[in-house]
């Protein structure tokens, strides 16, 4: 048992209010008659011991004041007997209904934030799995069976492959992914003016890109589509509408040696020689080279691997997503799951109850007054 | 006790009194015919004496066979039973207000009537002639003496208008004891025997001849102290107050009021009174027989 807010116990403060309501009485006594007064001595009373009358009221009433007290410290309850019935989960997408069957008996849930049951209906796949089924291991008290359902091949992976603290039995069902997006390269598109040089080469990288020659160029008024990649290598400064595209989230290769901080090296030479820098400008970036564009002036131009080189910069390959569920089965050894404290709140909550009951009873009662 | 109410006795302690009787070791009855033994002569079964005949003797009560003997005449003389008065001296002080905490209804003046109430009965039964005097603070509250059922209402009477207040009376006010209670008469006083003046009182009566039997009534409170708290302790006749621990002053209290209570008893039977302690929480009769059953003898 510990407090999680041990700062309330300074409500036991509280204790000297029935202490001293308690002590101050016996001062109050009427006079008794008492007609052999005489053979009473006067004297000093050797210490005045502290005594308190009723002290049963009394014993509730602290009582009552070290429940409330104990209240505002929040005490939690460790340990215990953890409920450690077999759990079931189902990633959403699966037919969670299907799977369950006949067994209604067992505690079936979907794999998602949340983990809610299957008769809530299937959630739409907003987390990795990897990571719910983390937090699942977690939330689940240590021993409790756990059965995973997951579709084969296994989405919603991440960094790591799961490392669980327990033994899971692990149950892919075979289930087409999504229709897999085709990552379609970017297109060039020339603004302004451009030497006939660099559109050469400009246009020998679209063909290594995608096989397709330079769409043609564009006014200075007319921003690039997404998804392309602009190309403004003129003198002129970049114009407001490309400018505007580009904070917006566009990316646009800009003449060498154009003005501005912060360009960082995105793409180096054999020799180590920078030859393409960006920065950021607003939520797109600027591209340039370190050189004019040609195969004299860049000689990293004629490298074969150059366009490949120079589109992993500015579109970088996609993640794997998917992987065969059958070798993303959960590794063992993951931290214990700490047991979740139990709060007390309730109990102390019925006891304080009681414990106010009897103290009304207790301070109510007829016999009181006759007994004081 | 409810002032109201009639003087109950309890049935019991009415069932105990026939046994007990008023026996005074010196009274002697003076007039009429009664259970006592009197200075009287007459005509009686005790022998008293004989005496020369004297002219205006009736001639019946001449000894004839004593004729024969010494050819003279005598009368042959017998004691007389005569009844006694009999005087119940309660002290209705503020003191006798004094009651117990465990039976706050039953004070010791309820305790003192309900005695005196006890005494009445017994000299009724003797047919002895009785009477009450009261002593509070404002003064003596008395009934003649008489004898009779209806004196025993009268007794009643006083007994339940009784209220307990005030402080020892000063002597002079005392002067009516003195002139009703005859000497030879039997005084039963009934009291805390607290008060130095109602002891100086009573010895006084016991000097002047009077038979006096003092029974003391106490609390039960005054016997045990069961106080275990702290108390406002208060002398209900001087209103003079005293805080003290029931626990820490109850040894020492023990102590003092048993040797006053052994000092105040010397001085009794010094002076010839017959005492007896009778408790709030005894029943009515246990004194009376300690006080009867030692003093009655004669």
């Amino acid at each position: 048992m510990s407090l999680l807010f041990p700062l309330g116990l300074l409500a036991l403060a509280a204790w000297l209010v029935p202490l001293l309501i308690h002590l101050a009485r016996r001062h109050q006594y009427a006079p008794l008659d008492f007609a052999a007064l005489r053979w009473l001595r006067a004297r000093i009373r050797p210490r005045q011991r502290v005594r308190f009358d009723e002290w049963p009221l009394l014993l509730v009433r602290l009582l009552l004041l070290a429940a409330l007290a104990l209240l505002l410290a929040r005490p939690v309850l460790h340990g215990g007997a953890a409920d450690t019935h077999p759990v079931t989960v189902v990633a959403p997408g699966l037919d969670g209904a299907a799977l369950r069957g006949q067994n209604v008996q067992g505690d079936w849930r979907w794999l998602a934030p949340g983990f809610p049951t299957l008769a809530e209906g299937a959630p739409a796949p907003t987390q990795p799995l990897a990571s719910l089924l983390r937090e699942l291991d977690q939330t689940l008290p240590a021993g409790t069976p756990l059965t995973v359902y997951i579709p084969d091949p296994m989405p919603g992976l991440d960094g790591e492959r799961p490392r669980l603290s327990r033994a899971v039995t692990w149950q892919p069902v075979p289930l087409a992914p999504p229709a897999a997006r085709v990552g379609t390269p970017p297109r060039l598109q020339i603004g302004g003016s451009i030497a006939e040089g660099e559109q050469r080469v400009l246009a020998a990288i679209q063909r290594a890109w995608s096989d397709q020659p330079l769409s043609p160029a564009r006014a200075a008024d007319t921003a690039p589509d997404d998804g392309q990649l602009g190309v403004w290598l003129a003198a002129a400064p970049l114009p407001a509408a490309w400018q505007a595209w580009v904070q917006r989230g566009g990316s646009v290769l800009v003449a060498p040696g154009a003005a501005g901080t912060g360009w960082m090296p995105a793409l180096r030479d054999a020799h180590g020689n920078v030859v393409l820098e960006h920065r950021t400008e607003g939520s797109g970036r600027l591209l340039r080279f370190s050189a004019a564009l040609s195969p004299t002036a860049l000689p990293a131009v004629r490298d074969p691997g150059f366009p490949r080189q120079w589109l992993a910069v500015i579109a970088a390959p996609a993640a794997p997503t998917l992987a065969p569920a059958a070798t993303q089965a959960p590794l063992r050894g993951a931290a214990a799951p700490v047991p979740a404290p139990r709060e007390l709140a309730p109990w102390l909550l019925a006891l304080i109850v009681l414990l106010f009951a009897l103290e009304r009873v207790m301070a109510t009662s007829p016999r009181r007054g006759a007994g004081a | 006790m409810s002032r109201n109410a009639p003087i109950a006795i309890p049935d019991d302690v009415r069932s105990r009194l026939k046994a007990l009787r008023l026996l005074p070791r010196r009274a002697r009855g003076a007039h009429g015919i009664g259970q006592h033994a009197s200075r009287s002569r007459g005509a009686g079964l005790e022998f008293a004496q004989y005496r020369a005949y004297e002219p205006g003797d009736e001639l019946r009560q001449i000894d004839w066979k004593l004729y024969a003997r010494s050819d003279r005449f005598f009368v042959r003389e017998s004691e007389r039973e005569s009844p006694i008065t009999t005087w119940v001296l309660i002290d209705a002080t503020a003191s006798a207000g004094q009651h117990d905490r465990a039976r706050p209804e039953w004070s010791r003046l309820d305790h003192a009537c309900a005695t005196a109430a006890c005494l009445v009965e017994l000299a009724l039964q003797q047919s002895d002639r009785f009477g009450v005097i009261a002593i509070s603070g404002e003064g003596v509250q008395l009934v003649p003496a008489g004898h009779g059922a209806r004196q025993r209402d009268r007794v009643h009477l006083l007994l339940r208008q009784l209220q307990a207040r005030g402080s020892w009376p000063p002597v002079t006010s005392l002067a009516p004891i003195w002139e009703r209670v005859q000497a030879g008469d039997l005084l039963v006083a009934l009291g805390d025997g607290f008060d130095e003046a109602g002891i100086v009182l009573l010895e006084r009566l016991a000097a002047a001849r009077r038979e006096v039997l003092h029974l003391q009534l106490l609390t039960a409170e005054e016997r045990d102290f069961p106080f275990t708290d702290g108390h406002r302790f208060r002398d209900p006749e001087t209103g003079e107050e005293l805080l003290g621990d029931g626990r820490a002053i109850r040894e020492d209290y023990l102590a003092r009021f048993e040797t006053a209570q052994r000092a105040l008893q010397a001085r009794l039977q010094n002076s010839g009174i017959v005492h007896a302690t009778g408790y709030l929480d005894q029943p009515l009769d246990q004194p009376l027989r300690a006080l009867l059953g030692a003093g009655g003898g004669a």
